[in-house]
């Protein structure tokens, strides 16, 4: 790389989009705000941290579909709306600053009904896509194991040719949701190459097929969301094939902007700091406080300018993929970093023992989650050498 | 220059104009003169000077300020509190106003007994270098000793705290500049310097705090972008609460910032950033220089204060307000 082309590469990765909302985008607001205040009084949403992973509503998911707001990136003829990815952003994070429980249809929404879409066939498409914008089909990832976390390509699991279809034996670990979900998106080794990512192909795996059994891997608070899935002579047909055989590399990392930069990514604890500000609001409150609290909505809104400029971006056809490592990097890290800057100023103690959704449990709760945020989806470590690789190409 | 075009097409440009003086190390105070006293004179119906413009906003007490002709008839009394025309008399002085004693223009805003006015210095005013900032470039002080002002230019109520909010965007868009140029210069430097038989950049440790670096310049590119938008937006208009929020969010982004963009930039330097033998310090002084300039411990107190009063039902309507109106 010369100087000049260096120059040009740093500028091109830090000046982001700017974001656009199109028309129709406040209506959409205040529609999903009317939704969100009817079920908050309903007591189905209760303003907690991490939503998306802890926050499981099977009925929340469908009422939510019943909007038209689940599967919101998936074309009209599949069941979706073809909004696009501003409108579904818009909803998303209404969503996730609500503390709304999402936790369900969130895989299906987010990753595998996108997948599906792009490389899935015809009869893929119309088995899975009109239940997933239905918010009746939930997925579960099956990519991690126990020897590949962030090096993907080190999978194990075995796919292996049988006369009608694919013979699959392995344990995928920290399997989010794959205990209450019906399929599983799996990635396994279906032959040997001396270029390991090549010779790995995706599959839909029934969860409730024999030979899949699921044991509960639980997080350090005794919830159990992740689990390990061991797989013992799994048949799957040929039909369940997602993609092209071998190509499971090529398509796992092709839709990463979309994993990466979205809400989830820097809002998992802002409903701790709404809980804060709720407290505060009727006491005198101290420069400390203040400056704390300033502070933090500072970065959020400047986070948030570069979030939805990568999503403005996606929305026109492009896939800055990298500018989503850096909204993942500085967004999960904002999220940790905002629990502690909360703790500090929080006139109570966080306490696992106190009442369900006051500050107290929430800061607890959240707190207790801060490991997931820098460490799922890929470690932020692994991210950053994403992010200096694009500037430094040799 | 000429800066008399009132369109915010030019307005839009002007918000990259002085990104781009932060980037090459401004010695002007061309920021000043594009976001702050081209829309202030629009906006009072007066024509913008050809030139470069600073802006010296007066503290409250730091001038005193009384009617040249006073209306002694006024229920007021014979203090010069009341006039019989609009013009005044000015004492007192305004420091560290940056390249006043360089600029082609020196707008002074002040309040005065019949509210905010804004008028040029003449040559009345005495303008001395008399301190530098943390780059080492002029701070000027400008004395008033009984200076005539013939005709000062009404402004609106509340222009001094838009002001005030413009000059630190200002500062914002020049930190963002300067730490542009910084990530370059270190992606360059750990990209051809050698130790251990290697380029910097091989080093794991070593693109760990590049990508913290970049990650850093990109957020206050993102949010002073943001802000931009909306004062190109209002232009001659009074900021409204959006665009308050926004343009806070970032000056206080930038301010905080600023010291990391520094640091990193210099660790990644090693020795010879220290020095003279690069030009590294020409922008790392300034962002130490202009963080000052913020003024951020205020703007961070004030965002906090602006969050907690709206509450934990109006908080996330806040943040989401700043993409919505207007742009």
């Amino acid at each position: 790389m010369t100087a000049d082309a260096r120059d040009c590469a740093v500028g091109q990765l830090v000046r982001f989009p700017d974001p656009q909302l199109p028309d129709g985008a406040e209506e959409l607001r205040s529609e999903v705000r009317d939704f969100i205040a009817e079920e908050r009084a309903n007591g189905t949403v209760m303003g907690r941290p991490d939503s998306w992973l802890s926050g499981w509503d099977r009925g929340f998911s469908e009422r939510l579909a019943a909007r038209g707001w689940v599967g919101m990136a998936l074309p009209t003829e599949f069941g979706g709306s073809g909004a696009g990815p501003i409108a579904r952003y818009v909803v998303i994070e209404e969503l996730l600053a609500a503390g709304a429980p999402v936790s369900a249809h969130w895989v299906s929404d987010r990753q595998a009904g996108v997948s599906i879409l792009s490389h899935g066939t015809e009869e893929q498409k119309r088995a899975f896509l009109p239940a997933i914008a239905a918010g009746r089909c939930f997925f579960s990832i099956g990519m991690s194991e126990r020897e590949s976390g962030s090096d993907l390509a080190s999978v194990q699991t075995r796919a292996e040719r049988t006369d009608s279809g694919w013979r699959l034996n392995g344990t995928k670990m920290w399997t989010g949701g794959a205990h209450v979900n019906d399929f599983a998106i799996v990635l396994a080794r279906s032959s040997d190459h001396d270029d390991r990512h090549e010779g790995l192909t995706q599959f839909i795996v029934d969860l409730r097929a024999p030979g899949v059994r699921v044991e509960p891997i639980r997080l350090l608070t005794g919830e159990h969301r992740f689990n390990a899935v061991h797989l013992t002579d799994v048949l799957v047909p040929d039909n369940r094939v997602l993609g092209i055989e071998g190509d499971g590399w090529r398509q796992v990392t092709g839709e990463l902007a979309f994993e990466r930069s979205g809400p989830e990514r820097f809002l998992s604890t802002l409903p701790v700091l709404t809980s804060l500000v709720r407290l505060l609001a009727s006491v005198s409150t101290s420069q400390h406080q203040q400056s704390v609290v300033g502070r933090l909505v500072a970065r959020l809104i400047s986070l948030r300018a570069m979030s939805l400029g990568v999503a403005s971006a996606l929305q026109a056809g492009a896939s800055p993929d990298v500018q989503a490592a850096i909204v993942k990097d500085l967004g999960t890290r904002f999220e940790g970093d905002l629990i502690e800057q909360v703790r500090v100023v929080s006139p109570i103690a966080p306490n696992r023992s106190a009442t369900i959704g006051g500050h107290a449990e929430l800061l607890a709760f959240a707190l207790l989650h801060t490991p997931g945020y820098t460490l799922r989806g890929g470690t932020n470590e692994i991210l950053r050498g994403v992010i200096t690789k694009e500037v430094t190409a040799r | 220059m000429n800066t008399t075009i009132s369109t915010s097409g030019a307005l839009a440009g002007g918000i990259d104009d002085v990104r781009h003086d932060g980037y090459w190390a401004a010695e002007t105070p061309i920021g000043a003169t594009l976001l702050v006293a081209g829309p202030l004179l629009r906006a009072a119906g007066r024509p913008v000077p050809d030139g470069t413009v600073a802006v010296a906003v007066a503290e409250a007490g730091s001038l005193v300020v009384r009617y040249r002709d006073v209306d002694r008839e006024s229920v007021v009394g014979p203090a010069g509190a009341a006039g019989t025309d609009t013009a005044l008399v000015v004492s007192g002085s305004i420091a560290r106003v940056p390249w006043a004693s360089t600029a082609g223009t020196v707008l002074v805003l002040t309040d005065t007994p019949g509210g905010p006015v804004v008028f040029e210095a003449t040559s009345d005013v005495t303008i001395i270098d008399a301190e530098s900032d943390l780059a080492g470039n002029p701070l000027a002080t400008l004395v008033f000793d009984g200076v005539s002002v013939a005709d000062p230019v009404p402004v609106r109520r509340g222009t001094a705290e838009d002001v005030r909010l413009q000059m630190a965007a200002v500062h914002a868009l020049l930190i963002s500049g300067a730490a542009e140029r910084c990530a370059e210069m270190t992606v360059t430097h750990t990209a051809t310097r050698r130790q251990f038989g290697r380029t910097l950049d091989h080093f794991q440790a070593v693109k760990q705090n590049l990508a913290l670096l970049l990650e850093e310049v990109a957020l206050v590119r993102a949010g002073s972008s943001l802000a931009g938008r909306h004062l190109v937006a209002a232009d001659e208009s009074p900021l409204g609460a959006a665009a308050r929020s926004a343009v806070t969010a970032a000056v206080v982004q930038a301010s905080a910032s600023a010291g990391e963009i520094a640091r990193l930039s210099h660790q990644l330097h090693g020795a010879i950033g220290f020095t003279e033998l690069s030009e590294l310090h020409r922008f790392t002084t300034r962002l130490w220089a202009w963080r000052e300039a913020i003024d951020s411990a205020d703007w961070t107190t004030q965002l906090g204060s602006t969050a907690i009063a709206a509450g934990a039902e109006g908080l996330w309507t806040m943040i989401t307000a700043t993409t919505e109106e207007t742009l």
